[in-house]
Parts: C-alpha cells; sequence; structure tokens
C-alpha cells in the first residue's frame, strides 16, 4: 500500500511538473501564470499536497515556480524552482520547449522508513542510496525537447545530476513523428490525472492515438552515465564484514549476453567490446556512454511489439549501441 | 364405584400430589376433586419424611368417602407414603370434615402391625388445627383465613423464609435484600411477596385488579411487618446433594460438588411475567461451605452406612441432604440485569443421612468455623505451595532434561559444528564466536553499508556485531581503521579501546539523516579485545565450540 503511495506521490510530482511547466509555459505574466496554476491545482484537488511561494515571470520568456513543496501523507518533496526557460508554439502545439528543476530534494529515509511494508529486494536502489549516507536525494534536472514540424523530426534530452552521487544525460532523436502525438501531451492535465490518481483512461487514450506511434522511429539515441561519485561513497562504507571478506552485494544492473547481443544483429568483435566495457563499468564505476551506431532508425511500435521481453541486449543488439568509458 | 375406578382416583390424585404448599406447615400430598378429598401430611422443619407421620384428610361434604371406603382408600394413602419415605414407620390420619372442619375420625397405621389401618382415639392436641392451606381453600371467606394465614405466617417467618424448600433460600434473600435496599422495593416485588405468602388468595384474585390491590396492599403490610420482625443475618439453603466413594486413605466421603456457589432461581420466574420485573436470581457465594465437603467416618461405620443404602443389585444411594447456615455480607450486593450477586460466610452447617434432615452425618456449630475455616486456608495455602513447588521442581527436571538432550545432541554433532566452521569465512566464525545463536544458525558478521541502511530506515539506533580496528586510542567517538566513516563510544565499565586494536563489538549503531555522508556511530554493549589481527585469534573452530558449551551447558555460568 505504502509501495503504491510512494509511487502516486512520483506520479504526482511528475504530473504536477510537467502539468505546472506548461502552464507557466503558457502565461508569461506572472499574476496570469497564478491564476492559472491556482485553477489547475483547484481543480484537480491539489491545493492541500502542492505549496508554492512565488511564480516569477521574465520579459526574455522564462517563468519559474519558486519553493514548491509537494505533500504526502509519508513526506514532503521540495523543490527549489521549476522554470520553463524557453517555449514556443506553432498552431498551438508545442515546438520548443526547455525545463528545469533545481534543488528537487526527495526525503529517502523518510518515505522508505515510514513503509511498514519497505523490502529491500523491490527497493533495492534506494537501500543503496540510504546505505551511502545519501538519505535525502536532492538532484537538478533540464528537460529539453525541439520539435521540427516540416520533417517531422523531434529531438529530446533529459540531463540530471545529484550531489555527490553522480549525474545522468540522455539524448533521443525521433523521426516520422507526427504533431498530433504532442496534442496529447498539450491536453496532458486532463488526460493523465483526476486529481487523485493516474487516470486509467490515459492509456485508453494512449490506444486511440496509436495510430499517431505507429511510425515514429528512433533516429538515434545517447545515455552517459556517470556513477563515480556513489562508487567512491560506497567503497568508503564497507559493503564486507571483514577484510578478507569475498561475499558481494547482488548485482544492480543485470549481466549482458554476447551471445543475445550478435544474435540482435550486433558484430560479435562490437558485442564482445560492448560487454566488455559495460562489465567494467558494472564493476568500477564512473562514466560510461552507450549511443546507438544504426544504418537505418529503428521503427518504435514494431520494435516494442516484437521485442517484449527481449532483455536489454534486444535494444542495445538491434540498435547497434556503443559503449565506451 | 368398583375397586377399578377407585383404584384409578387414587392414582390421578397421587398423580397430582406433586403440588408444595410453600410457606406452610404442610405438604398437599394429593387432592381428588372426584373424591372431594384433600390430603395433607405436616412437616417438620420443612420435610414431611418423618419416621412418624401425620396425615390430614379433609373431606367434602359430597365425598363419597363419608359413605364408605375410607379405610380403604386410607390404606391406599398409607402405601404411597411408604413408597415415597422410605424411613416411615408410624402414620396418623385425622379425617375433617372440609366444611365444618370437624374432625371426623382418627386412624393409625404401622409397619409393626403390617400397615393395617386401625381406627383410634382422636388427636385433641390437632383438633382444630387445620392447615393452612386448607382454610385457604375452604369456602370460607378471606377475611377470615386472613388472620390465622398472616399470624401463621409471622410465626412461621423465621423457618419459611430461610428454609421454604430443597435448595431454594430465595425468600430469605429476597427480605434480606430488601431489608438494605428497600427504597428500590416497588409494587411488583410486593406483588411477588403476595404470590408468595398468600398463595391461595393469590391464586383466586390475580385476575381481578380491584382484588389483587387489595391483596397486594396487604402484602406490602405483611412485608413491612417481615422486615420489622425479621432482622437475621443468617439465611438457610438446604440441598440435595451426593457423596463420593470412600477415601480409605482419610477415612471420609467427599460431597461431589462445592457448596461454595450457588444460583438461587426465583420460584416463580416463569409463572407470571409479572413475576420477572422483580429479582430473577440470586447468585451467592459462601465462603468457608466446603467445609461441610469432608464427611469424616470410621470404615466400620462407613461400611454400616453404605451397607444400608445399597440395594440387591448393590446400587448405592448416594444422596445426603445439606443444610447451610451462612451469613450474609449485605455490603456485598450488586445487581446486575434482574441478577444479585451477593458474598456470604458460613455461620454452621449439617450434612444429613436422609431428607427428614434427622439424623447428622456431619455438623458444624459457629463456634468451630473460624479454626476450621483458618485451617482450610492454611491446608490450601499448604497445598498451593507444595503444589508450586512441584511445578517449580518439575520446570527445573525438565529444563534440565532438555538441556542435557541438547548437550548430548551437541556433543555427538561437535565435530560437524567444527568442520562447519572450518569452511566458514572468518565473518561467520567471529559471529559465532559474538552470538552463541550463531553458531546453530551460522550468520556473518554485519557490515558498515548494510547496516547504515538499517539505521536510516530505522531512523534510529539498531543492533550490530561488527569486527572493528581502531584508529586511535580512547573511549569516546573513536575513530576506526576499518571499516572507517565510523567512530565508537564504550563505556566506562569496558576497557579502553587500544589505537590500532582489533575487537568484536556488540551494539547500536545510528547514522544523521541528513543526506550526507557522515561517519556513523557505534555504542558498544559488549566488547570483546583480540590478540592478533582480525581477530583471528578468536576464529578457531575448536576454541568457538568449546566456549559455545561451556557457555550453555556449564552450571553457573552462561
Amino acid at each position: 500500500m505504502q509501495l503504491l503511495k510512494n509511487k502516486y506521490l512520483i506520479a504526482i510530482v511528475v504530473v504536477v511538473v510537467l502539468a505546472c511547466a506548461y502552464l507557466v509555459s503558457k502565461n508569461y505574466a506572472n499574476g496570469y501564470a497564478t491564476d492559472r496554476i491556482e485553477a489547475f491545482l483547484i481543480k484537480n484537488n491539489l491545493k492541500d499536497k502542492v505549496r508554492y511561494d512565488s511564480v516569477s515571470a521574465s520579459v526574455f520568456g522564462s517563468a519559474c515556480m519558486n519553493d514548491v513543496t509537494i505533500s504526502d501523507n509519508v513526506a514532503d518533496v521540495e523543490i527549489g524552482s521549476i522554470c520553463v526557460n524557453k517555449i514556443d508554439e506553432e498552431k498551438g502545439s508545442i515546438t520548443f520547449l526547455s525545463v528545469s528543476a533545481s534543488d528537487f530534494n526527495v526525503p529517502l529515509a523518510n518515505i522508505a522508513g515510514k513503509n511498514p511494508y519497505f523490502a529491500r529486494g523491490a527497493n533495492e536502489p534506494i537501500y543503496r542510496l540510504l546505505a551511502v549516507g545519501a538519505t535525502e536525494f536532492v538532484c537538478d534536472m533540464v528537460l529539453d525537447y525541439d520539435y521540427d514540424s516540416s520533417d517531422q523530426v523531434a529531438r529530446m534530452s533529459l540531463s540530471s545530476s545529484a550531489n555527490e552521487l553522480g549525474s545522468v544525460s540522455i539524448q533521443y532523436k525521433f523521426d516520422h513523428v507526427r504533431q498530433s502525438i504532442f496534442d496529447l501531451f498539450a491536453n496532458g492535465s486532463d488526460t493523465f490525472s483526476n486529481g487523485h490518481a493516474v487516470n486509467p483512461l490515459a492509456g485508453l487514450a494512449l490506444l486511440q492515438n496509436a495510430s499517431s506511434f505507429s511510425d515514429m522511429r528512433l533516429a538515434d539515441y545517447s545515455v552517459i552515465i556517470n556513477n563515480g561519485p556513489y562508487v567512491e561513497r560506497l567503497n568508503q562504507v564497507k559493503t564486507i564484514s571483514t577484510p578478507e571478506d569475498k561475499s558481494k552485494w547482488r548485482d544492480l544492473l543485470p549481466p549482458l549476453s554476447n551471445e543475445k547481443l550478435i544474435k540482435n544483429g550486433m558484430v560479435p568483435s562490437e558485442a564482445t567490446e560492448f560487454v566488455s566495457v559495460y562489465n567494467k563499468w558494472k564493476t568500477r564505476g564512473g562514466e560510461v556512454k552507450f549511443s546507438s551506431n544504426m544504418e537505418r532508425p529503428l521503427p518504435l511500435l514494431k520494435f516494442v511489439t516484437s521485442r517484449v521481453g527481449g532483455g536489454a541486449e534486444s535494444f542495445f543488439g538491434i540498435t547497434n549501441s556503443q559503449a565506451s568509458m | 364405584m368398583n375397586l377399578k375406578l377407585r383404584f384409578i382416583a387414587v392414582t390421578c390424585l397421587l398423580l397430582l400430589s406433586s403440588a408444595v404448599a410453600y410457606g406452610s406447615t404442610s405438604h398437599r400430598l394429593a387432592y381428588s376433586k372426584k373424591m372431594g378429598a384433600e390430603v395433607y401430611v405436616t412437616q417438620v422443619d420443612g420435610v414431611w419424611c418423618q419416621e412418624a407421620v401425620e396425615v390430614k384428610v379433609n373431606l367434602e361434604s359430597s365425598s363419597s368417602l363419608l359413605n364408605g371406603g375410607l379405610e380403604n382408600f386410607l390404606h391406599k394413602v398409607s402405601t404411597v407414603l411408604q413408597k415415597d419415605c422410605g424411613t416411615i414407620n408410624n402414620v396418623r390420619f385425622d379425617v375433617y370434615r372440609g366444611d365444618s372442619k370437624a374432625l371426623i375420625s382418627s386412624y393409625s397405621s404401622s409397619a409393626q402391625k403390617s400397615w393395617a389401618i386401625v381406627k383410634s382415639e382422636p388427636n385433641n392436641k390437632d383438633e382444630k388445627s387445620v392447615p393452612e392451606s386448607s382454610q385457604a381453600t375452604s369456602s370460607k371467606g378471606d377475611k377470615d383465613s386472613h388472620p390465622a394465614s398472616s399470624k401463621v405466617a409471622s410465626q412461621e417467618l423465621k423457618v419459611a423464609s430461610v428454609e421454604n424448600v430443597y435448595g431454594s433460600g430465595f425468600e430469605g434473600l429476597f427480605v434480606n435484600y430488601f431489608r438494605f435496599n428497600s427504597d428500590q422495593l416497588d409494587r411488583n416485588d410486593f406483588r411477588w411477596w403476595a404470590r408468595d405468602r398468600f398463595k391461595d388468595e393469590y391464586r383466586k384474585v390475580r385476575r381481578q385488579e380491584f382484588k389483587l390491590n387489595s391483596l397486594i396492599e396487604k402484602a406490602k403490610d405483611d412485608f413491612t411487618n417481615t422486615l420489622n420482625k425479621w432482622d437475621e443475618n443468617v439465611v438457610t439453603l438446604v440441598a440435595k446433594s451426593s457423596i463420593g466413594k470412600y477415601d480409605f486413605d482419610n477415612g471420609q466421603f467427599e460431597l461431589q460438588s462445592s457448596l461454595e456457589g450457588w444460583n438461587l432461581q426465583n420460584p416463580y420466574y416463569y409463572e407470571d411475567s409479572f413475576h420477572r420485573n422483580t429479582v430473577g436470581v440470586f447468585a451467592v457465594e459462601i465462603e468457608g461451605a466446603d467445609l461441610l465437603r469432608d464427611v469424616v467416618m470410621k470404615p466400620a461405620l462407613a461400611e454400616k452406612f453404605i451397607s444400608k443404602r445399597t440395594d440387591k443389585w448393590n446400587r448405592v444411594d448416594r444422596t445426603v441432604y445439606v443444610k447451610i447456615n451462612f451469613e450474609i455480607d449485605h455490603s456485598s450486593y450488586s445487581i446486575s440485569g434482574n441478577k444479585i450477586s451477593v458474598k456470604g460466610r458460613l455461620h454452621s452447617g449439617k450434612v444429613y443421612n436422609s431428607k427428614k434432615l434427622s439424623t447428622e452425618v456431619l455438623s458444624i456449630e459457629n463456634s468451630q468455623v473460624e479454626t476450621l475455616l483458618a485451617e482450610m486456608k492454611a491446608r490450601q495455602e499448604a497445598a498451593a505451595k507444595a503444589e508450586e513447588e512441584r511445578i517449580e521442581k518439575e520446570r527445573i527436571a525438565a529444563e534440565e532434561m532438555r538441556k542435557e538432550q541438547e548437550k548430548r545432541r551437541f556433543v555427538a554433532q561437535k565435530e560437524a559444528y567444527i568442520a562447519s566452521l572450518k569452511s566458514s569465512p572468518l565473518s561467520i566464525r567471529l559471529a559465532s564466536y559474538l552470538y552463541e545463536k550463531s553458531l546453530i544458525r551460522p550468520r556473518p558478521l554485519d557490515n558498515l553499508a548494510d547496516a547504515r541502511a538499517s539505521a536510516a530506515l530505522n531512523g534510529g539506533p539498531v543492533r550490530v556485531g561488527m569486527l572493528i580496528q581502531m584508529d586511535e586510542g580512547g573511549r569516546q567517538e573513536v575513530e576506526t581503521q576499518w571499516p572507517g566513516l565510523l567512530n565508537v563510544n564504550t563505556s566506562e565499565e569496558m576497557p579502553e579501546l587500544k589505537s590500532s586494536g582489533w575487537y568484536l563489538v556488540d551494539g547500536f549503531l545510528s547514522v544523521i539523516n541528513n543526506g550526507k555522508l557522515e561517519p556513523a556511530v557505534l555504542n558498544a554493549t559488549r566488547l570483546q579485545a583480540c590478540q592478533e589481527d582480525m581477530c583471528k585469534d578468536l576464529a578457531s573452530p575448536e576454541l568457538i565450540v568449546e566456549r559455545y558449551m561451556k557457555m550453555k551447558f556449564s552450571e553457573g555460568e552462561k
């Protein structure tokens, strides 16, 4: 139940961030933005859960909600500011959006500690963060989205860095992206939330728009993960009980199979290299980059429907990914 | 009327013999409307079954027995009396003409004379003492019967109220309760009293509200008189009980049930719904009543006693009658619904051989109660203590046996434990040294990362067993080399931590939940200094097993 609540909290956070960002982005003037945010919170019964200190907008096109607190029975999630740095619209749809959140603070120890059913197995990442002292998870996030309606190409990038733990940067490029996809997100507040729980009809709406996704292809991706600071912390706190203890914590990341990568289209030598880098990173930590090297873009819907259960090797293999440290 | 019809009539008459006249000195044995005859047996102390019984027969003016067949009728009554009362030897019959209450004739019948009905001289003493119930049912008006009834009732009250029927002292308790709680009296209580004291009148008038009201008013006066006159705090109960088999070791019979708890039901509770609006039941607890349970008897006498009660099929009649006089603690009255609970204490009591309550087999006088109660309590306490000691002894013996068996099992598996430890990593061996249970159910020592996560989740200290190596020496906030990022606190009773020294520690670890990686704090509750690096001197499997045996199975050591 508590786990569901946590998920609910996370859902609220995501919805609030997206919706508030969207609303802020649509209303440059402080007062107008404030009114719209208030109306949104009241309409969705979030008024008693979401508090913020102020809304500020600049003449250069950015708007921010400052000192946002999202409360739940379990704990408060605090966000220093949520800003829409730039937004462009074309025919009512967003063609460019840059959103950032700073000092995004999730009190992990409180959330997990208050959950009487907290089990390590199901919450291993949280457990590991607590072990290295990350009882409060503080991070900054930047989300950029750029859509060119003439050639139907969309680029998305998300980067996040957490204090003394590491960072992640993800970039995707899609083509054959129809504008109707974004209409779905433009009406996000009504589609995805009824104010109490994630709207089950959202799934139905997605299915109805499946045709919009049918042609969408992944043209390019790259993911850079740096877990060096986390591993350094972990080395300090010792996961073994004696200096000669050979026991290890269970692997958080799954092992990769050479054969499966090859089966999914990767050249054997590259597959070996990929697995080698992956294992090295798993063991030592640090910065790793995974990126695609595709000859042809990957039809997403086809990939999803045909490769369900294929594991990470399926994605890495078919995108002919490369790994480097 | 031929003989057969007479027999049927008498049988019917005898079937009606269950009617009992509460509060009277006579027991209504039988009544036959057809024959116009009513038969009463005189009671002594509420019991009619005596060695010598007096029977009064009221014949209505229209009774066929006035014209003949009286002696035959009396013979049948005599037969019934013998059947109902085994101890009867002698019966005297006084025959009255009901309308004039005149004594017509007297007869006697005895075992000595083979129960022949013999005409005898009238009993002048009782010539006018027609039974109360007979007066009530006679054709005379109520005015005539009331004074007599009232008088008799008042005279009889001490007996009637305390011993009205076997097993029920309800009336006595009723009076006693309202003596101390007169403010609770209402019309329903007086109505009950009218039913109890003026049974026949009540029966006649209960459907006519005005007459009933008059009777209730009369009952009210009667009850007030009763309260004024009867100020006893001692109530008597008479109950049927049974003895168990003779206890040859202690030379006694024991009554088969406890006499300390009684539930006395309102006798008219189911007769009329009005009687449910008064006391429904008295729940009585009598301290010391069980003093009457042990009927001590010498074996020879006991044998004779049992022999007399044995029939030709060797079945033994074990029935006895107990008469308990108990003193009510009126401060203990408590009410729950229509149930009133009260506590009392044995005043005196007797156990009788028979229903006649003439031959005692056990008697406890009031003067003896105190001493006997003290003795009983002392016996009970001694028995309880002995029982406690027995249980404790058994527990200790069982514990020793369990320990011995455990030891035997352990010794049998000793080599297996040593072999298992030899193949176990250092962490498990040291945990086995630190915790006894870890030897049986192996687990490793705690590592700092897991301990930190548990403490963060717990929001407070968690118990841990860890291997540490000190960086510096001291007692408070001493930093460790192993595992690092850990400060240790020890108490004054523990040896001071030495620089670079290795220790096994049992204690409580806590962290600060501020999102930063700061040293955890370990407050030691048990500390074992080691001679070798990583405490390897404590990791010897033989040492661990021997130490376990010494701690677990040696006397006085733990």
